[in-house]
């Protein structure tokens, strides 16, 4: 756009195109034929000059040659010597021409002189000397004729002179001509920048306006003009004299064949031709002005409407539309003032629907959820809508100029930064891509993007056009559900487990009440000495120890731990680290040193000890197992306040137990850390550790009591760290055995309900052991039936019975009718909802099944008496 | 690439400006380097300056042609001493107003000795072609010469006269205008004429000018029956008094000086100098190739014969264009001629010692047949 002309420029030129520069040619034609007219006259009016000159010098020397022609005709009638002198001075003194005039004889002595006055003391030494050697006296003597000598440094004056020798019969008339008379002449020629030089055979400057030139004796045959006239040659020329360029002519002067040069400086010439020139020049600028002010005021009218166009077209470009053009003053300005104003009312339509569509596409950019954005090829932001805002925080025009890989998770940066180095090379034009955002608060945003990318005409990268969906939600959705579905399974497999472990155990310990009880009744009848104690105790352990195992199962089925009670934690483990099972394991694993380390002080935690000795049996026999040879186990028992920053954050505040059990095994790989307290998973040996429930029943039994374990795994070893919150020191009590007679009944009669048989059998065995009248049915409606006809003081009433209806509902309808009944729960599980709802309804005791004959006697007693 | 029409108009303007700038920085000279000339150019003398202005002419020329001094033109600025001690200290005066490094001149030992004094107190050079007076001899002044000094000539005069003519009784006659040199010249060939076995020997004087009458001056001479007449004087002077001696039919062997021996003495003194010996700077019919090379420039350029004062004028040119070439860094113009000492002179080397004094051959000659004659024989 800048290069191009503008209309008053382009009409400028073309009226300078069209106008001055033929009048600019024709000048210059003009000028060059004048120059060369005006050469051309020079060169004849110097050359007529030059010839004119020579006229003037050969008329001037043509005086001097008449005067001696006369003296030589007087000569003979004055030929008497003093007369001879006396007509010598005498011409000699009359004449301007002369410096002096000699008169030799025939044989070149002279031998009367004439001299101006005062050189007169010099003609003692002239007369008499000989110039007979002198060529000029020759030639006149030979030829009769004058001769005019070369230039020469005259004896007398010392001056350049010129002799004239005229023969007088024998004798010859010699004169020495004063050349200044001719200088003078020449001089005046030379006036007005116009210069005449008289140049002698030799090339030598004899005569000029410039004495200087003489005296030097200057020489001027080295310029072509003057040597082809000494060679006989006049012409007209150029030349360069003293550095100085000249234009001249030569011309002969005859009796001497000297050369009459007349020039002229050729700068004087350029003067002239310059005032020409000068005058050719103000008349082209004049033309020129004249054209130029012309071209200005068509080019003015021409170009005023087009610039009112232009100014009409640019308030148009601005967005105004509301003024329209008026007509012009030419025909096709008029009609493009229309079309303008017809475009313009196009443009106003086109840009309104435009504007609309515009605005509706910005609304579903800016309202979309979606990230949008336009990338440079640098991946900096240029354009983002206000999503970016909730992705990151920042406001938009924060964001704008600033690389996208600035928000980017710094994780996920390689994923964009290989994907913008892969899209040009593969030429991709379209990628989906999932990165995180960091916002400014350090919280994640996962998106979805989905980039168009652009690439120009040379597989360049332009822009990226970037929509980003806004995923965080979703996958926040999926991962809860997967979490909600795992622990739905989970729930699921242990309810079945619950399901089948209840089942299992209330068949067990149905069984195992007779294995339990029966061996107790045994030993009341039993001498203390009676060599089958021991046995029948052994009997009674095992199914005491069998009875934990079943309360196992139920504690994983249900999470529900047996009795709690205070104990004090470094007897527990030491106990158990006296135990014959620890010896048992030991055994098992000869090159594994075990290593106990008590807390210093007491320390007690409130719990089941039977499960908590089961839960650290669990974790050192899996410490045990780890060590595949050589290796340790080691507990450590120890105490944490509950300002303890080495607690765990998800345990309630409190202070807490920690109870340490390390090995120096391989490891836990992470892939299986996750895993290792869920039931049955195990990565030993099959068969080794038997039921797969070890580390489930540990995790279990210590979550039930309100703790954690958490663990840290290496290559050089594990370490389990079970934490138990802490309980107060147990007021001092002795506990001990119970004699049976303090739980001895006094006939209150008791009726049984269980609808197991033996389990009836053994209760109402025991029962009656404790001296109390025991009768037995075998179900609720049994004995709604039986108490209708008689009463009982207490009963011991079983939950689960089938058919028919449950302990619970039994209990509701016999104190429906006898309020006030007092009964004692039995069940084969810990606690459920019957029992603790039975006991709500004022049942004075729950006994878990089996129970022993002093826990039957203890709980009969209580609730009799309570 | 497309060129915009600006830039085009751009470019064509600094090529515009660009080359005559160029050409006028190619072709620019540089500066000239001016050297001085002075002589007697007008009066009785001005044979002698003009033809010692001719050879520096010519010299300069040479020295252009090769390339100039340092790679500048030389010019030459003459000016005229008119052999007058005045107008000789006022034309120094401008030349070393116009800071020339070096002055050619003078043609004639007395101007030398009037502005020497001016010349020794001003960095300026003169190297003169023709002073040969012996009052300047070892001394370390602004003076250098091309020529030897004139006892060598007188010395040589006078063995020859006494050797080869045996003449016993001499009349000296010179023109106390050049005192300088005519008088030293006169004091040496006193010396080794008398030396030589000469008897008796009687200077005259006059002083060159309009008021000099000659003729007394040869009568009054001729009554003491001399062997030979010399005559130290210019070559006007010199032809003058020997019209004088052949007027009165005086027979006696004229020897002339080297100042005299310029081609004015043959035209003005025709038949009467016909016999005369003279002493020569130069031979001129030398068969010297750069000898013959300058004597057919010389008259192919100024028409005429070349005569001493040109020979040494040229000689003199050079040595200083071949000085100032080879002049070392912060080295005087003085100090590379006498560095350098020995220069090639166009009819032999031109030595000059630690004074700034010349050395070279000289001859004896005689003229015969209207022509100077060298004496091969005699050295």
């Amino acid at each position: 756009m800048s290069d191009s002309k503008t209309l008053r420029q382009s009409l400028l030129l073309s009226h300078i195109l069209t106008g001055l520069l033929p009048l600019a040619l024709i000048a210059l034609f003009t000028l060059l034929f004048v120059i060369k007219t005006v050469r051309d006259d020079f060169f004849v009016r110097i050359d007529t000059l030059s010839q004119g000159t020579r006229g003037q010098i050969q008329l001037f020397m043509g005086q001097p040659l008449s005067v001696l022609r006369t003296i030589a005709r007087m000569l003979p009638d004055a030929w008497q010597h003093e007369a001879v002198e006396a007509m010598l001075n005498s011409h000699l003194r009359d004449s301007t021409y002369f410096d002096s005039i000699y008169l030799l004889n025939d044989r070149g002595r002279i031998v009367s002189a004439g001299l101006p006055a005062d050189r007169e003391s010099q003609r003692i030494d002239l007369l008499g000397i000989n110039l007979s050697h002198k060529q000029e006296f020759t030639a006149v003597r030979a030829s009769g004729e004058p001769q005019w000598s070369d230039t020469f440094l005259s004896l007398s004056s010392g001056k350049t002179s010129l002799t004239l020798y005229v023969p007088a019969g024998e004798a010859v008339l010699a004169a020495d001509i004063n050349l200044s008379l001719l200088a003078q002449l020449i001089t005046r020629l030379s006036r007005n920048n116009v210069v005449t030089a008289v140049i002698d055979r030799n090339g030598a400057i004899i005569i000029h306006p410039d004495p200087s030139l003489i005296g030097d004796s200057i020489m001027m045959n080295n310029i072509a003009l003057v040597s082809s006239a000494l060679a006989g040659d006049e012409r007209a020329g150029e030349f360069i004299f003293q550095g100085r360029r000249y234009l001249g002519a030569t011309s002969i002067i005859e009796p001497t064949k000297w050369v009459c040069l007349f020039a002229e400086p050729l700068d004087h010439l350029g003067r002239r031709l310059l005032i020409v020139l000068l005058i050719f020049a103000a008349g082209i600028c004049g033309a020129a002005a004249l054209s130029l002010v012309f071209s200005l005021y068509r080019a003015r009218s021409l170009a005023a409407p087009i610039f009112e166009i232009t100014d009409r077209t640019a308030i148009i470009a601005r967005g105004d539309y509301g003024d329209v053009l008026p007509p012009g003053s030419f025909v096709e300005l008029d009609q493009l003032a229309e079309n303008i104003n017809s475009m313009a009312d196009a443009i106003r339509t086109r840009e309104s629907q435009l504007r609309e569509s515009e605005l509706h596409y910005r609304e579903l950019i800016e309202q979309t959820s979606n990230l949008v954005l336009r990338l440079e090829h640098d991946l900096s932001i240029s354009y983002a809508n206000h999503t970016i805002v909730r992705l990151t925080g920042f406001e938009v025009d924060e964001v704008i100029g600033r690389p996208l890989p600035d928000f980017v998770y710094p994780e996920d940066l390689h994923l964009l930064q290989d994907a913008a180095k892969h899209w040009p090379q593969e030429e991709t034009t379209s990628a989906s891509l999932e990165v995180r955002l960091r916002h400014q608060d350090d919280t994640i945003r996962h998106l979805l993007i989905t980039a168009n990318i652009h690439f120009d005409d040379n597989h360049h990268l332009i822009d990226i056009s970037i929509i980003g969906h806004d995923i965080t939600a979703r996958l926040e959705m999926d991962r809860q559900r997967r979490e909600l579905e795992r622990q739905r399974q989970q729930s699921q497999r242990m309810e079945m487990l619950g399901l089948m472990a209840g089942g299992v155990a209330h068949d067990l310990n149905n069984i195992l009440a007779g294995i339990i009880n029966y061996p107790e009744l045994l030993l009341l009848k039993l001498e203390q000495n009676d060599p089958l104690r021991p046995t029948i105790e052994a009997i009674r352990r095992s199914g005491e120890r069998a009875a934990a195992v079943v309360a196992d199962l139920l504690t994983v089925a249900r999470d529900s731990a047996a009795v709690h009670e205070t104990v004090e934690i470094n007897d527990l483990v030491g106990a158990f680290a006296a135990s014959p099972e620890l010896s048992t394991i030991r055994r098992h694993h000869p090159d594994v040193d075990f290593h106990y380390t008590p807390y210093p002080e007491p320390i007690f935690c409130r719990c089941s000890p039977i499960h908590i000795e089961k839960a650290v049996m669990n974790l050192v026999i899996n410490a045990f197992e780890a060590v595949e040879r050589a290796g340790r186990v080691e507990i450590r028992c120890d105490r944490l306040d509950e300002t303890d920053t080495r607690l765990p954050h998800d345990l309630a505040p409190g202070s807490y137990l920690r109870l340490e059990v390390c090995d120096t095994g391989k490891g836990i790989d992470a892939e299986h850390l996750g895993k290792i307290f869920e039931p049955f998973f195990s990565k030993k040996r099959l068969g080794r550790s038997g039921t797969g429930l070890g580390l489930t029943v540990a995790w279990s039994t210590v979550r039930e009591h309100g703790g954690t374990i958490v663990v840290t795994s290496s290559e050089s070893g594990s370490a389990f760290t079970v934490y138990l919150p802490d309980a107060e020191a147990p007021a001092a009590t002795v506990v001990e055995e119970e004699d049976i007679v303090h739980l001895m009944g006094r006939g209150e009669r008791v009726l049984v309900i269980d609808d197991e048989q033996h389990l009836r059998e053994i209760a109402v065995h025991m029962l009656t052991t404790l001296n109390y009248q025991a009768t037995a049915v075998d179900s609720g409606e049994a004995a709604l039936v039986y108490l209708e006809n008689a009463s009982a003081d207490l009963l011991l009433l079983d939950m689960q019975m089938a058919p028919g209806i449950n302990g619970r509902e039994t209990y509701v309808r016999i104190c429906s009718r006898s309020p006030g009944q007092k009964a004692v729960v039995v069940s084969g599980y810990s606690t459920n909802e019957d029992v603790e709802a039975t006991l709500r309804c004022g049942a004075g005791a729950f006994l878990k099944k089996p129970y022993s004959l002093r826990e039957l006697g203890r709980a009969v007693q209580r609730v009799l008496n309570g | 690439m497309r060129l915009t029409k600006r830039s085009t108009f751009l470019i064509v303007l600094a090529a515009a400006l660009f080359v005559p700038a160029a050409v006028l920085l190619i072709n620019r000279q540089p500066a000239p380097l001016t050297i001085g000339f002075i002589g007697g150019l007008t009066g009785k003398a001005a044979d002698l300056g003009v033809d010692c202005r001719r050879g520096a002419e010519l010299a300069v020329a040479r020295i252009n042609e090769q390339g100039g001094i340092n790679g500048r033109p030389v010019e030459l600025l003459v000016k005229d001493d008119g052999h007058n001690e005045a107008l000789a200290r006022a034309a120094v005066a401008e030349l070393l107003a116009a800071e020339v490094p070096v002055i050619i001149g003078h043609t004639t030992s007395a101007m030398t000795m009037a502005t020497l004094p001016i010349i020794n107190k001003s960095s300026t050079l003169l190297v003169s072609p023709t002073t040969s007076t012996p009052l300047l001899s070892d001394i370390d002044d602004n003076l250098i010469r091309s020529c030897t000094v004139s006892t060598t000539a007188a010395t040589t005069m006078a063995r020859y006269l006494r050797e080869r003519t045996d003449a016993r009784r001499a009349g000296v006659i010179y023109d106390l205008g050049n005192q300088a040199y005519t008088e030293q010249w006169y004091q040496s060939f006193r010396e080794t004429f008398l030396g030589a076995g000469g008897d008796i020997i009687q200077p005259f004087s006059f002083t060159s000018g309009p008021g000099a009458q000659l003729l007394p001056l040869v009568e009054q001479m001729r009554r003491r029956d001399f062997d030979v007449l010399v005559v130290v004087a210019n070559s006007v002077d010199a032809a003058m008094i020997c019209q004088q001696v052949h007027k009165i039919d005086w027979h006696i062997q004229l020897a002339l000086s080297d100042w005299s021996a310029t081609e004015q003495l043959l035209s003005l003194g025709g038949q009467s100098v016909e016999g005369a010996v003279i002493s020569q700077f130069f031979n001129r019919k030398s068969s010297s190739a750069s000898y013959r090379d300058f004597k057919l420039r010389f008259e192919q350029v100024y028409q005429g014969d070349l005569g001493f004062g040109a020979l040494h004028a040229f000689n003199a040119v050079m040595l200083v264009g071949e000085s100032i070439n080879g002049r070392g860094p912060d080295e005087s113009l003085k100090e590379a001629i006498l560095r350098r000492s020995t220069f090639p002179g166009l009819q032999g080397d031109i030595v000059i010692n630690r004074y700034g004094d010349a050395s070279h051959p000289t001859y004896m000659g005689v003229i015969n047949n209207g022509d100077f004659v060298i004496l091969e024989d005699f050295r």
